[in-house]
């Protein structure tokens, strides 16, 4: 049992590579997945399992899963990372003919008020500074915009705007080689067919901002159903992972009342506490939200609609099936 | 379509499956050979369902544990169809062209 319990503090661990968001709603799901595959007597996650979970919290981290109907919304990500990888080339382009090619290299430095020795002796200093950082940086702003307009932000719409208000006032004035001028241009452009998506009817939708349900007014969410055969024995299982406090449930054969809802708290190192317990009963059900209304209304609420989130999604569901049946 | 992708919705085709169930059907469909990681699986069920190829069906707690029960939408099932489809024509070509399949196109 400690065997199991070492496991599973390691995975939680590992699954803190994911997105807060995504943690919260697929976190006790991923877990009961790698419980389930790990072999008995296993202590630790392996390494080829850790590297897979890391691989994949990080590309949740940087990719934006914007729903197909959303499809105005969709294009307009596609477009900005299509205007990051113009970045990538104009940075290849740019450090590449500083790099090789003197006269380039005091072009860009022009500016910078430099003397002739300070610009020979730190050259590649000077490169990986006045170049390659404020590129690096282009290219996280277009990600990072991708990233939040696919989550819906509506402030990542604002600043995506505003950012390329500041792009058309940089490119009217900008003077340079032509192909430089050619890649901004182009950059340019496919900002600009971003904005223009997200500011689409369609796409406003998407935006709406969405504020949590208040619990006291919403009222309290239906008891999960708690199959037989609940008997082992264990740490305390989050409905909804990656809030604290949040609510769950426990089974302690030898405990009273036994399985049991609980309040959870987060500890150190992604250790899970139940602080209060409340017997598996509709009684017991509705006392620990009232409890945990009662001590973080904030958390209650983030529970309450992820919990909702996931009904919407099931009703959404069920009615997109009846096109299914034969008629 | 990736491998794995279409294995996904292939082990997803006669009915709803959990995570860990559909780790175990797509590799016993495959023979052993393809062995989803949870983290694999998961980035791959997450595009899934942002493409609307497949949606949550249901939740279930078993032995104190949460599963996610997953199905095909009518787009997902036109689509694994669609490539079911193309992967055979391309079998058939094979075959033929290597004098396998004695002339016989499906």
């Amino acid at each position: 049992m400690t065997d199991h319990a070492d496991l599973e503090r390691g995975y939680r661990r590992l699954l803190g590579w994911y997105p807060r968001a995504f943690r919260r709603e697929k976190g006790p799901e991923i877990l009961a997945v790698l419980m389930a595959g790990a072999p008995d007597g296993q202590r630790r996650p392996g390494p080829a399992e850790s590297a897979d979970l890391i691989r994949s919290g990080l590309w949740m981290r940087l990719h934006a899963s914007v729903p197909r109907s959303a499809r105005t919304v969709r294009a307009a990500v596609r477009l900005i990372y299509a205007g990051a990888a113009v970045s990538v080339v104009q940075l290849i382009i740019a450090l590449a003919f500083a790099a090789g090619d003197l006269n380039a290299y005091h072009v860009a430095m022009s500016g910078h008020h430099l003397t002739a020795a300070q610009l020979s002796h730190l050259r590649p200093f000077l490169i990986t500074l006045v170049i390659g950082v404020p590129g690096l940086l282009a290219i996280a702003v277009w990600l990072w915009m991708a990233r939040a307009v696919g989550q819906g932000r509506n402030w990542a719409r604002i600043a995506s705007t505003v950012l390329f208000g500041l792009a058309t006032l940089e490119w009217a004035g900008k003077n340079g080689d032509v192909a430089q001028l050619l890649l901004f241009t182009l950059a340019w452009g496919f900002g600009g067919a971003a904005v223009w998506q997200l500011w689409r009817p369609a796409s406003t939708a998407f935006f709406h901002p969405r504020g949590f349900p208040d619990p006291e007014q919403a009222g309290i969410p239906a008891m999960p159903g708690i199959g037989p055969g609940g008997q082992v024995a264990g740490m305390p299982q989050p409905l909804v992972d990656g809030v604290s406090p949040t609510i769950g449930w426990q089974f302690r054969p030898r405990a009273k009342g036994s399985p049991a809802f609980v309040i959870i708290r987060r500890r150190g190192l992604g250790w899970l506490k139940a602080v209060e317990t409340f017997p598996a009963t509709e009684q017991g059900w509705a006392s620990a939200w009232q409890s945990l209304i009662k001590q973080d209304p904030g958390a209650a609420a983030q529970v309450l609609a992820a919990l909702e989130a996931r009904e919407v999604e099931l009703a959404r569901l069920r009615a997109g099936w009846r096109g299914l049946l034969p008629e | 379509m990736q491998e794995a992708t279409f294995l996904i919705l292939t082990a997803l085709a006669n009915g709803s499956q959990h995570g860990y169930g559909i780790i175990t059907d797509v590799a016993e469909i495959s023979g052993g050979r393809v062995r989803l990681r949870p983290g694999t699986l998961y980035t791959a069920l997450e595009r899934l369902c942002a493409d609307e190829l497949i949606g949550v069906d249901r939740e279930e707690i078993v032995d104190g544990r949460l599963r996610r029960y997953y199905r095909l939408t009518p787009a997902g099932t036109g689509r694994l169809a669609a490539e079911a489809a193309r992967l055979q024509a391309h079998a058939a070509a094979a075959l033929t062209r290597l004098n396998l399949a004695g002339g016989m196109a499906t």
